[in-house]
This record gives C-alpha cells, structure tokens and sequence, in this order.
C-alpha cells in the first residue's frame, strides 16, 4: 500500500491514494458508469430528516417519476462511508415487497475541487406521498375500521416479510410508516435495522440503544442485548394503538418515565408475568413500579370499539417478548377474526378497505361503479343521437363520461387491492388452520371466524367479480370512443 | 514471504495479503473471503496498471467488515495493512502520515462502492456447499467419507483456495460449490451412488460435466499459479539476498 505523497515506488500511485489534490484531477473527471449523477434528478423540496441524513422530494428530468432522494451525511466520519448507510442499502438490497420501500439506486454528485472532491452520495426511493405520523396529525383524515385494518394488516404482511429474512427494523414509528396515494403501506428508514441470527444461541450481543423512546419495548429498556423480532412487535403494536388515539400512547421523556408509563398501562413488571426477567441487567437499577394491574384492554375501550382489535392490541402489548405475538401469528389472528370478509357480495371487508386520506364509504363500490356505467350507458344512448346531430356534446355527456372515468381509475384501483390480497393469501398457504376448531382464536364467536379456505374463496371470487365489472366498463368506454 | 509483496502487483499476492491480513485483524472466514470476492469483482471492472492493488485488498477488508458486522476499525486496518507490506515497522502516531493512509482508504472505498454499484448482495458459494454437502450425505446413507477421510475439510480448503482466481465471481456459486464437492470426490476416489440422475444435475439444472471441468480448471490454475509465483520470489529472493 503506498502513501499519497510517497514518490512513486514500484506500485503505482494513483489519484485514490490521497495527498495533493493534482492528484485528484482524474477523479473529477472519472464517469463512474456504474454509480449515475444525481443531477438527473430535479430536487423540489426538503421532506424530512432521516437517521442518517436529509431527504427531498425530487423528479426524474426525463421520465417524471418522483422519487425521494436521502442524502447521505459524510462529514465527520472517521470511519468512512457510514456504517448505518451501507447496513441500510445492503438490507434494502435484499428485500423486495410491497409493503417495504423500495431502494431505486444510489447516486453521487458530481466531484470537484468545490466538495474537496468528496461526493456526496444519495439513496434514490420511490416517492410515497404520506407518512403515517402525518395523516394521524391530520385532523380532516378520518381512519375508519377498514382503513385501520388495511394498515395494520399491511403493516404485519412487511414485518412477517422483513422478519422471515432475518432483518429487524429497530425503528418503528407512526413516521417510519409510509403509505402512497394508492393506498399501499411501506415500511421505511432501514437506517437502524439490522441482520440477526435467529439461533438460539445467546452470545450476540446487540445495542440496545436503538428505537425511538415512545416506541421503544421493555426488554430493551431493562438492557436486553440478545433481543429478536419482538421489538418491532411491540412498535407495532404502538402504531396500532395510535391509529385510534391519534397521539403516541406513551410518550416517556426519560428511559425511566418510559418504563414507569408501560407499567402503568401493561401492569407491572414480575418474574410471574416474564420468567427470567430478573437476569436482565438493568432490572435491579431501574426503578419498577409494584401493584400495577395489567389495563391494556380498559385504557383502549374508550378508543377502540372493536373487540377483535382489542384482543390483538393486547396480544402485540405483551412485556414478556417470548410471549408477544409474532407476525406470523398476528397475520393468522387477522385473517381468522379481523380481516374476514362478514358478509357476501356487495359489502366488500377491510380487505377493499383503501387507506385514503378521506373515509371512503366501504362497501359500496361494486354499486358505485354499477350506477355510474348505467348512467353512463343510459346517457350515452340519448346523447350519442343528439351528438351526430348537433356539433358540440351536450353538457350532461361531458359530465357523465368524466363520472365514468374517474369511476373507471378507482375501481382500477379497487381491483389491484383485491389482486394483492389474492396474490397473498395464495402465497400463504402455509396458514391454512389444520384442524380448523384448534386454530379458532375465539370459540364464543365462532359463528364469526371463517376458515382460510372460506377467506380465500372469497377473495377471489371477489376478484373474479371486480375483473368482470372491470372488462365490461371497458368494452363499454372502448365501444363510446369509436362512436 | 511477506518481504515479497511489494515487489509484485499480481492478484494472487493481493488476495493472499487480503487472507493474511484478515487474518490478523481476526475477521471471520466468510468475511475475509467476501473481501476477496469483492476485489475480483472490483478488477472484473478495472485494470490492475491503474490501481494500487493493495489500496484495493485493503479498503475491500475495510467494507467487508463494515457490511457483514465484522467490523474492523480503521486504524486497525492501516496498521496490520502497513505492517505487512512492511513488516517491523512502527505503529502509526495519530500524525500527518496517519491522517494520510486514513483519507487513501476512505477514498478507495468510495471508489470501490461505486464501481460495485453499492451492490453488496454477492452470495458467496459457502452457503451452498453447506447445503450441498449435507444433501450428499443424506443421498449416500451411510457416506464412505464419513469413516476417515477429510472429505468436507478438504472442500472447504479448496473451496478457500479458489477465492485466489478471479473466476470466484464468473461462475455461479451454486456451480462453483458443486464443481468443489466434483473435484474432492476424484480427489479421493470417492462415488456417490446414481440410479438414474447424476447427484450434481439434481443438484442444479446448470451442473453439467463440461461446465464443472471448466470450473475445476480454474480452481487447478490457482495451484499452478502458486507454484510459479514462490518460484519466482525465491530465485528474486536468493538474487538479492545472498546465502538464501
């Protein structure tokens, strides 16, 4: 290895090797072809912090895709390029899914002697249009039943899938949450995940300085080290709580506030509750307080009018992480009493549910689209008469016709949901109940779980169902334009 | 040995400096083996006339301990680097020359990240000739290699040694995994039973003869390399040093 400065000698010594900018001049002029300028994209506007950097809304200038550009902080590392940044790209290099955001590339300014030749790189992801954290802010958002489902279950789908890789998040928060304007929820920043072994060997040792305060699980404020998937459980299970509240459900100022609020809310924290918690080395140092009883379900009433939701925020609430719910499981809880569809055709469920700024009246969109393509129909066969007679359209085509096309882009939406939902439940296979009277999570309502087999037949009848309306409309627009 | 890396700029030396450095910085096996990985994918897109190769091995070690949790602190990494390029000298105060060697890694990894495309998603063939072998021997029931042959160890050296050529990162890994488990069975005069699918084309559809000699030859040319390299440096060596 040679020194910048050092003469020459038998190696080469070429500009990477520091010392004298003269060396430097080939790298302002080096295109690197495998690492693009970020100059081909037009930046409008800061959109927030990341853990690691600022991040802007920005537009491809050729294709006009919005993108979101993170920037990556490089002054004062010693250490090189940010560890936090090359975990996060390796990781979201990984992992691809709906509900994870997704890592489009990395860029680079361009070099020059202005930026003592040290580019400044960028993460390029897809543009999401809201943040958790921004509608729950949102007084004029309003989260009905089957918006909250469709998060939550989306929420559980992305952590199921960033679990099963072996990938915990370590950040989850309401503003970690981002959801498109098509309703798709993506789990983001990766800035603090991390790749685990999911052995049973205890010898890892993690930090336990991760995840934001509010969200931030027991075990990790009593000094866990060998932690696992639960800890994102737990944030989930925050989220949840807070789709109701609108407001974190508990908002320590201190470590030792944070644990005081969870005990005040979970009950208190004893051996009888988590067998060896005691072994945790801040148990004894941090203050615990005794008599609490366990009010998860009580505090969340006034809130929470589904008893369903209830249950699973107590079960994603749980102090012991062994006992916590996992995603696998929470995913099967969803489907076996949340998720299912209550009535036939007509009243599409939470699956429909679309997670839209405005509370979209479920349920009515098959009828929705029905009345507006027979208006449409009805419109189109007395005004396309008076449109070969009379030059301009009448008035009330014009309307109709915008009606029918805007019917036509949701329901193009409404289907895709539907797909999506049908692609998944045939990829998890897997929790097919076997024997189905076992797996049932509440015998009282009974009446009210359905089986796997009677959720996935239904789905995709309901597909079956939109793909038609769907290709009718269609035939239908094709054959208004070509008259 | 050591004396003889600087005289020659040779990717065989740079991956042997990249093992025995790694060694030293006790990094785990599959960390210094991603660092080799990482430097022939870095050379399949530059020429080595251009760069210091040892800048290179070095800033490969530094990202693949960084990416793979394995971490090596910096100074560390220029110590060990600097030691055994020059071995006997001084550690480095927090001076000057250290400030210097800090900012040719830095930079050298950035050039390294960016020529890889921050693609850091390479599979090495481990995994697989894990997976691999432990079929094989629940194809074989009882294995003959099981009773007292180093069979698996011998794998796992050649599959070690193969990270010398550059064709570690031509070939698929699942292949090259395959092609190692090939060659150690001939290596003992060993047979896995076949009925009516040779093992390695269940293995993997792309498992066929021709390809796995082609790889197996690549692995043969390392062992040839090596011969001709030490030779090389002794008869330099007995040149200059008299009464080697």
């Amino acid at each position: 290895m040679q020194k910048g400065s050092n003469e020459g000698g038998s190696s080469s010594n070429h500009g990477i090797a520091s010392g004298g900018y003269r060396d430097m001049k080939y790298i302002e002029d080096y295109d690197y072809k495998f690492c693009e300028e970020v100059s081909k994209y037009e930046k409008l506007a800061k959109i927030g912090q990341g853990t690691f950097g600022e991040v802007f809304k920005a537009r491809h200038k050729k294709t006009k895709h919005f993108v979101a550009l993170k920037k990556v902080l490089m002054e004062n590392e010693k250490e090189g390029f940010p560890i936090t940044a090359l975990r996060e790209i390796k990781i979201l290099q990984q992992l691809h899914h709906d509900n994870v955001v997704n890592l489009i590339e990395i860029c680079r300014t361009k070099a020059t002697q202005f930026n003592r030749f040290r580019s400044t790189f960028f993460l390029v992801f897809d543009f999401c249009e809201h943040d958790l954290a921004g509608l729950l802010s949102n007084v004029n958002v309003k989260f009905g039943l089957g918006e909250i489902k469709q998060v939550m279950k989306q929420l559980l789908d992305g952590l199921f899938y960033i679990h099963h890789n072996k990938i915990l998040h370590r950040d989850m928060k309401a503003a970690n949450i981002l959801i498109t304007k098509s309703g798709v929820l993506k789990l983001a920043d990766f800035g603090l995940a991390r790749a685990i072994s999911l052995s049973k060997n205890k010898n890892v040792a993690y930090t336990n300085r991760v995840v934001t305060l509010w969200y931030r699980p027991p075990e990790l404020l009593l000094g866990e080290r060998s932690y696992g998937p639960p800890v994102d459980m737990w944030g989930a299970g925050c989220i949840m709580a807070e789709m109701w509240t609108r407001t974190p459900i508990m908002q320590g100022n201190t470590e030792q506030h944070q644990l005081t609020l969870i005990c005040q809310l979970c009950g208190s924290i004893t051996p009888e509750v988590w067998p060896d918690v005691e072994k945790l080395e801040l148990y004894n140092k941090m203050e615990i307080p005794q008599g609490q009883k366990r009010k998860v379900k009580e505090r969340l009433k006034p809130y929470v009018k589904d008893q369903k939701a209830i249950e699973l925020l107590d079960k994603l609430l749980t102090l012991d992480p062994s006992k916590r719910i996992d995603s696998d499981n929470a995913l099967i809880y969803f489907k076996m009493n949340i998720s299912g569809p209550p009535g036939g055709m007509g009243t599409p469920p939470g699956a429909y549910g679309m997670p839209s700024p405005v509370n979209r009246p479920m349920g009515q969109m098959p009828n929705a689209v029905r009345v507006a393509a027979s208006n449409l129909q009805q419109n189109a066969s007395i005004d396309v008469g008076s449109l070969k007679a009379a030059e301009q359209p009448p008035l009330k085509f014009d309307k109709a016709l915008e009606d029918f096309y805007s019917t036509c882009d949701e329901m193009e939406l409404h289907l895709r949901i539907a797909q999506a939902s049908w692609s998944q439940a045939l990829r998890s296979q897997r929790y097919t109940p076997v024997p189905v009277a076992n797996t049932r999570m509440d015998t009282n309502a009974s009446s009210e779980a359905i089986t796997y087999q009677q959720y996935v037949s239904t789905v995709k009848s309901q597909v079956a169902y939109i793909q038609e309306i769907h290709d009718s409309l269609m035939e239908l627009a094709k054959s208004i334009t070509s008259e | 040995m050591s004396l003889a890396y600087k005289s020659v700029k040779d990717h065989f030396w740079s991956v042997k400096f990249i093992f025995e450095c790694g060694r030293k910085l006790e990094l785990k096996s599959h960390t210094i083996c991603k660092a080799a990985a990482m430097y022939h994918r870095f050379f399949k897109e530059a020429h080595l006339r251009d760069y210091d190769p040892y800048v290179i091995a070095a800033a490969c070690l530094f990202i693949s301990g960084k990416s793979e949790d394995d971490r090596a602190q910096i100074r560390d990494v220029i110590n060990v680097t600097r030691d055994t390029l020059e071995p006997g000298c001084d550690l480095l105060n927090l001076g000057e020359e250290y400030f210097s060697y800090r900012e040719t890694i830095t930079n050298a990894e950035l050039l390294v990240l960016r020529m890889l495309k921050f693609d850091m998603t390479y599979h090495l063939p481990h995994r697989y000739l894990l997976h691999y072998l432990l079929s094989l021997e629940l194809w074989a029931k009882t294995p003959e290699w099981k009773k007292d042959m180093p069979f698996e160890r011998s794998c796992w050296a050649f599959l070690h040694d193969f990270h010398f050529s550059p064709a570690i990162v031509t070939y698929k890994p699942q292949l090259i995994a395959i092609s190692i488990i090939f060659y150690a069975l001939q290596c003992y005069g060993l047979q896995i039973p076949t009925e009516d699918v040779q093992w390695y084309e269940a293995l993997h559809p792309e498992a066929t003869v021709t390809q796995l000699f082609t790889i197996m030859d690549s692995l043969l040319e390392v062992y040839d390399n090596d011969k001709e390299l030490s030779q090389d440096v002794q008869s330099s060596l007995q040149a200059k040093v008299p009464g080697f």
